[in-house]
């Protein structure tokens, strides 16, 4: 049972309406009736008989919880605005927010795929070190080995999002 | 000569989605214009006429990279010498153009090398800025600066 926390006073012998913020984030209200053992200007103890709560739950993910398209969005920009010019794919690839995407596992599969369809980019370090695949045949050029990704993505189901 | 502060070809306005000219303050100076659409070759490649491979001198673990064979395959000076030396390349001091001789330009930072320029037969260099696009720019002064340092080796070969 999640441990709720009382936001307003009560008194006792009466149905009031309260709300509880528990402390998963999401705010409920409903009524509730219970049985007053002490009473106090700034704290009341009670003991919770019954509690009749109609509620609508509305969750609010904290900000470093994003959702995963915005997160990988943010950093696709971020990494492909700061290595515009370089010449070397190992050093985009060592990239902080590259590596972060990395680290997003194969719920970043999806938009990764779609940003090679779009940009035909550097993506295939990130690509092997989610999968540990490698679908292009040895000696392809960049050109073949985009392709080739992309036809594993179909291949393996991963239909990018729109 | 190409025109100053960016003449920019009218046939590919999308090209980039930024202001080179920010990055790069000296093109403003000496003048530039982009040249092609993004395409999957770096500067080294396209020093070499190769446009249709990545030249990556990191150890890459996926395939779709090419490092000529026999060539140290680290970000060294001596390394990007030693891919130019294979192809005919040997080193001069002059950047300027001299008729029947091709050259490359590599810009170094920190001591470790940043990017190549080719000079045209009509001396104007050509430059593929990473994964995106090509640049004509009248002087390799234009691209000097926070991003690929500057020039410290010139090379150059019988241009066939």
């Amino acid at each position: 049972m999640e441990r709720l926390i009382i936001k307003e006073s009560v008194h006792a012998d009466r149905q009031v309406p309260l709300d509880i913020s528990s402390i998963a984030g999401g705010t409920m209200s409903g009524h509730f009736q219970g049985e007053v053992t002490s009473t106090g200007q700034t704290s009341l103890d009670m003991t919770l008989v019954s509690v009749d709560v109609n509620f609508s739950l509305t969750l609010t993910p904290p900000t470093k919880e994003l959702g995963r398209e915005q997160r990988f969005r943010r950093l696709a920009d971020q990494w492909r605005r700061e290595t515009r010019h370089q010449s070397s794919a190992s050093k985009m690839a060592m990239h902080p927010a590259y590596q972060q995407i990395i680290g997003m596992g194969r719920d970043a599969i999806p938009f990764i795929l779609r940003e090679l369809r779009r940009t035909r980019g550097h993506w295939l370090w990130a690509l092997f070190a989610i999968t540990g695949e490698d679908p292009a045949p040895e000696g392809s050029t960049f050109a073949e080995a985009v392709d080739a990704w992309l036809s594993w993505g179909t291949q393996h189901g991963y239909a990018p999002p729109d | 000569m190409l025109g100053l502060a960016g003449e920019r070809n009218t046939a590919m306005p999308h090209l980039t989605d930024y202001n080179l000219e920010e990055d790069f303050p000296n093109l403003a100076v000496s003048g530039w214009r982009l040249a092609s659409e993004p395409a999957p070759y770096n500067c080294i490649a396209y020093s070499l006429h190769d446009t249709r491979q990545w030249w990556e001198y990191g150890r890459m673990p996926v395939r779709g990279y090419y490092w000529p064979p026999g060539v140290r395959q680290d970000n060294s000076v001596e390394s990007w010498i030693q891919v130019f030396e294979i192809h005919g390349f040997r080193r001069c001091d002059r950047t300027d153009l001299e008729q029947g001789f091709e050259k490359v330009a590599i810009y170094v930072k920190d001591g470790e090398p940043q990017h190549v320029a080719r000079q045209l037969e009509n001396g104007v260099w050509v430059s593929k800025l990473g994964p995106d696009e090509d640049i004509e720019h009248n002087a390799l002064e234009g691209l000097t600066g926070e991003h690929y340092g500057r020039v410290e080796i010139i090379m150059r070969r019988p241009r066939t």
